[in-house]
């Protein structure tokens, strides 16, 4: 229990949106309702972490000079072949992303992953570092997404991407007491400043408290 | 010098390994791709060709630049998807005009202009007034839409022309 408590509290604090508040630009933009923070969350953990293992795989061999271009080959190579994928597989997941599967190359959690970890630890290691960052960056997508669809629209749905069936939709709010501007770019930096907000005072609650211990 | 080549070398390898990939992954996808792209207008293309099931995209050459998609429905007649500037939002449509250069079909698939107004190039009232008619023949706008109904036929204007170089 106690290490589950743990890996929630380090999801927090190593938070790449909210903690270390990278990779904000797609977040902002896509987490309109809950199955748009899925898709791209989902594509964001598969493309971390092969990058990550790819990364780390090839770290010994990769001349110092020209990590950084290599990097960048390697993750605009995964992204393209995930796009097609998607386009090929999950076309209503290719149609609500639309551009920001591609600009997936310059989400700075990939490349930051890769140079801040990947360059330097093991595969193993590596791929659970990407699947951890991934993880915590999806969490940070539902999360906005929820808030923000909820108060825009009241309903909660989620549908299946390969068949654009419904799996489920909830109303939780009725109609007329919706706050449409939540959908906005504006209600994207509302969410996000509050989201962020709370997550620093718990941060800073935790501080104290190992000070206070101390 | 030595240092240099092994630079060069390795990204290049580097480069062509992922070339290699997507070009792998280009050949698996890219049919499928095309297919779910016809799928995404199919439905719009059946209400507009009832009579026949098989359609492919073609390409085809416009001055105008409005005509996004160009369809053919096997036998019947042709399907332009559109995209010209409405009032103060694009209005994407569907037409589809058979071989003798009639207009079979209209479907206004988005139009954000004004409530009431500009939005009745979507209404039944319009798209009747059109549906039926040659495309050579003048077409009506609507008064109080002008900019927006002006904008469609504009756009079946262009459809008409790529029709032209065609058939």
């Amino acid at each position: 229990m106690k290490s589950v408590l743990n890996y929630g509290m380090n999801l927090l604090k190593e938070n790449p949106v909210f903690g270390l508040y990278l990779g904000i630009c797609s977040t902002l933009a896509i987490t309109i309702n809950l199955n748009n923070a899925l898709g791209m969350g989902l594509s964001v953990i598969i493309i971390l972490t092969i990058s990550n293992v790819v990364i780390s795989a090839i770290r010994k061999i990769t001349p110092d000079e020209i990590r950084i271009p290599v990097y960048i080959v390697v993750i605009a190579t995964l992204v393209k072949a995930i796009e097609l994928l998607i386009k090929a597989y999950a076309p209503a997941i290719d149609q609500a992303l639309g551009i920001f599967i591609p600009l997936i190359v310059v989400n700075c959690i990939i490349l930051g992953r890769a140079e801040a970890f990947a360059s330097k630890n093991g595969v193993v290691a590596s791929a659970l570092d990407g699947l951890n960052m991934g993880v915590a960056y999806t969490l940070s997508l539902v999360a906005m997404s929820l808030v923000r669809q909820i108060l825009a629209t009241g309903i909660v749905d989620l549908s299946n991407p390969f068949t654009n069936t419904e799996i489920f939709s909830i109303t939780l709010i009725p109609s007329q007491y919706t706050i449409p501007i939540f959908s906005s770019a504006i209600g994207a930096f509302l969410t996000f400043a509050l989201l962020a907000a709370g997550v620093s005072a718990i941060k800073n609650a935790e501080e104290k408290k190992l000070k206070g211990a101390k | 010098m030595k240092k240099i080549i092994h630079l060069t070398v390795f990204l290049a390898l580097v480069s062509a390994l992922a070339g290699g990939i997507l070009g792998y992954v280009n050949a698996l996808t890219s049919p499928i791709i095309e297919e779910q792209k016809i799928a995404a207008v199919k439905a719009s293309l059946q209400s507009i060709f009832t009579g026949t099931n098989d359609f492919k995209e073609i390409n085809f050459e416009d001055a105008s630049g409005n005509v996004v998609n160009a369809y053919e429905a096997v036998g019947a007649g042709y399907a332009f998807n559109v995209e010209v500037q409405g009032y103060k939002d694009v209005i994407r449509f569907i037409v589809g005009i058979d071989n003798t250069g009639k207009i079979v079909g209209l479907e206004v698939n988005y139009v954000n202009d004004t409530p009431g107004l500009g939005s009745k190039v979507a209404e039944p009232e319009f798209i009747n007034s059109i549906v039926g008619k040659q495309v050579d023949a003048s077409l009506d706008v609507i008064s109080g839409a002008t900019i927006s109904s002006n904008a469609v036929l504009k756009g079946i204007d262009s459809a008409a022309a790529v029709f032209g170089t065609l058939k």
